[in-house]
């Protein structure tokens, strides 16, 4: 069988217009942005309830090593990375909110007596294997465990008296 | 919103490419004129998100689909499309072969470590018009791709749309190789088989986890099979310039897919360069595929050069890895790395039939077969000094290796008049 393509701008024209109102039609918008959200939600770790704990808490920050949860749409104002074995912290996002305690750019590391300084609600996720490295670096802080799963701990940072 | 998104990416994928597409009056196959449509897009896409990048451009969807619009009505595609039933079925089936293989395993959103961290945020910043890759030269084709979908949308909060896109790579790979059924049912076969258990069962997750080393060894698969393709057809044949032009829209794309995709630019132009010296094309022609084949990375390097001056990237830092992890020394380490991978049972005939190009090297096939051979050793060194910390960034290396051999059998099936 042979076709034409003589024709072509118009198929063009059906299929465009087809995409363009048939999605509206049979897919429930909010649904599909509430899908999104659910996805995006796979990116934390299995059985810490951060979300939970990070609204209860009010603010401060999510420190980890696990850069991918930075990309969680409610921690994108509020993540900070590590990138060498928690000395340092720095924010990651396109999206963060530079304002809040003062953040000059990518490149403004801070130590974590910082960041306690103005954010003291912060929460610490951290693999098992990386926490000597975090109680060498701060022996002045004390961690309070709040949660764990098999890979990961949740500390909550307190100065020592 | 989800219109928007749904248009942008059928158009993107499919449709822009009719801009730029010759209206010259043909008859060619429906598997061929997809395959045609999607490259032209693929590459017209990269166009768009270059000068958006350049010249700090929003949304340009609808303005090009008026464009193409325009385009259709003045100059029309004046192709005959044969609808060669078999063709068909064997698309549909190898479609059906992909969602069943994906069913459960493909996940909506990107959820591995670099697809999240740098690829898709390099979509972000390219959806604000802002790049900056870390200042290393990492090729962004999808990251540019996903963020004209998050244009299209207004937000590049949602990212499904963005990721539904690569299932442009699996369409590529099987519209690719269906044409050569019609010329050489052998090799056809071969290239079945290997797109079946090598990307869509071996590298099934990487394919489309929004990881950049399987789809750049697709895009090399694509293009390379495109020329292979293009090496067995008539001299005299009038599709084989188009047939030409659209491994050399693959091949370019393929170049800024990921740093590896280099291999397949510069393995194009060696193979043009052999068609001119033997006479087989015009200077003209050699120019202008030349020049398609380098656009994506000319225009890549232009889009580095705004925000960084450093071109040789962590060579260094991945050195240092890849020493780290390579005790036995980095050359053993990588042949071993190949051997776990394929098996002997595999490797040997394969090498095998890649050295009996040898014989046939007057042959352009031949030529084309040995070409893929002494790259892939090429390769293998680069790979070794650079990358071989994990076997991911070597996958292409198999591609190569075995396009080779699958030229050598094809040569020997015409050479001794066998037949399946």
């Amino acid at each position: 069988m042979i076709i034409s393509t003589r024709y072509l701008w118009m198929i063009t024209i059906i299929l465009l217009a087809a995409s363009m109102t048939l999605p509206q039609l049979l897919i429930d918008e909010q649904k599909y942005k509430e899908l999104e959200l659910s996805e995006a939600h796979k990116l934390l770790p299995k059985k810490l309830d951060l979300l939970e704990l990070h609204n209860k808490r009010k603010g401060g920050y999510i420190i980890s090593e696990f850069m991918p949860m930075a990309y969680v749409p409610e921690f994108k104002n509020d993540f900070l990375v590590t990138y060498d074995r928690y000395k340092m912290f720095i924010p990651v996002t396109w999206y963060f909110d530079w304002d809040r305690c003062g953040f000059d750019g990518k490149r403004d590391l801070r130590s974590l007596d910082k960041i306690l300084e103005c954010e003291p609600n912060s929460l610490i996720v951290i693999k098992h294997s990386s926490i000597p490295d975090l109680e060498k670096n701060y022996p002045e802080l004390k961690f309070k465990k709040i949660k764990s799963n098999h890979a990961y701990t949740v500390f909550r940072l307190k100065k020592k008296i | 919103m989800l219109g928007q998104a749904v248009t942008a990416v059928v158009f993107y994928c499919f449709i822009i490419g009719f801009m730029t597409m010759p209206s010259k009056e043909r008859t060619l196959g429906i598997s061929e004129f997809l395959l045609e449509s999607v490259a032209h897009s693929l590459f017209i896409s990269w166009v768009v998100v270059a000068l958006c990048y350049f010249f700090n451009l929003p949304n340009l969807l609808y303005v090009l689909i008026l464009l193409t619009l325009v385009r259709l009505w003045i100059y029309p595609i004046r192709y005959n499309l044969k609808l060669d039933y078999k063709v068909l079925i064997w698309f549909i089936s190898l479609i059906a072969a992909i969602l069943f293989l994906y069913n459960g395993k493909y996940t909506l959103t990107f959820q591995s470590w670099d697809a999240v961290v740098s690829w898709n945020r390099w979509a972000e910043e390219l959806f604000n018009n802002d790049l900056h890759t870390i200042g290393i030269v990492y090729p962004v084709f999808f990251p540019g791709f996903w963020s004209l979908i998050y244009k299209a949308m207004g937000t590049a909060d949602y990212e499904i749309m963005a990721k539904l896109t690569l299932f442009i790579i699996p369409i590529l790979l099987i519209l690719s190789h269906i044409s050569i059924y019609k010329i050489n049912k052998v090799l056809g076969v071969m290239c079945s088989v290997f797109i079946v258990f090598f990307f869509f069962q071996v590298l099934n997750k990487p394919l489309l986890n929004g990881y950049m080393d399987a789809p750049v060894s697709a895009f090399i698969f694509s293009s390379l099979i495109v020329l292979v393709y293009y090496s067995f057809m008539d001299a005299n044949d009038e599709h084989s310039d188009f047939v030409l032009r659209t491994a050399a829209l693959i091949a370019g794309i393929g170049g800024i897919v990921k740093q590896a995709g280099m291999v397949v630019v510069v393995l194009f132009l060696c193979y043009l360069l052999y068609l001119y010296l033997t006479k087989q094309i015009t200077l003209k022609k050699f120019g202008s595929f030349g020049f398609v084949v380098l656009t994506p990375f000319l225009l890549f390097i232009i889009m580095y050069s705004k925000f960084s001056s450093n071109y040789f990237g962590n060579f260094h830092v991945l050195r240092n890895l890849t020493e780290s992890k390579a005790t036995e020394g980095i050359y053993l380490h990588s042949y071993n790395q190949i051997i776990e991978f394929l098996g002997y049972a595999l490797f040997i005939p394969l090498v095998a039939l890649s050295i009996v190009n040898v014989y046939f090297i007057r042959n352009r096939s031949g030529f084309l077969g040995i070409l893929c051979l002494v790259f892939s050793i090429l390769g293998f060194l680069a790979y070794a000094n650079c990358c071989s910390y994990d076997f991911r960034n070597g996958w292409w290396l198999i591609v190569l290796l075995a396009i080779s051999a699958m030229t050598s059998v094809q040569l020997l099936f015409t050479k001794f008049k066998l037949k399946l």
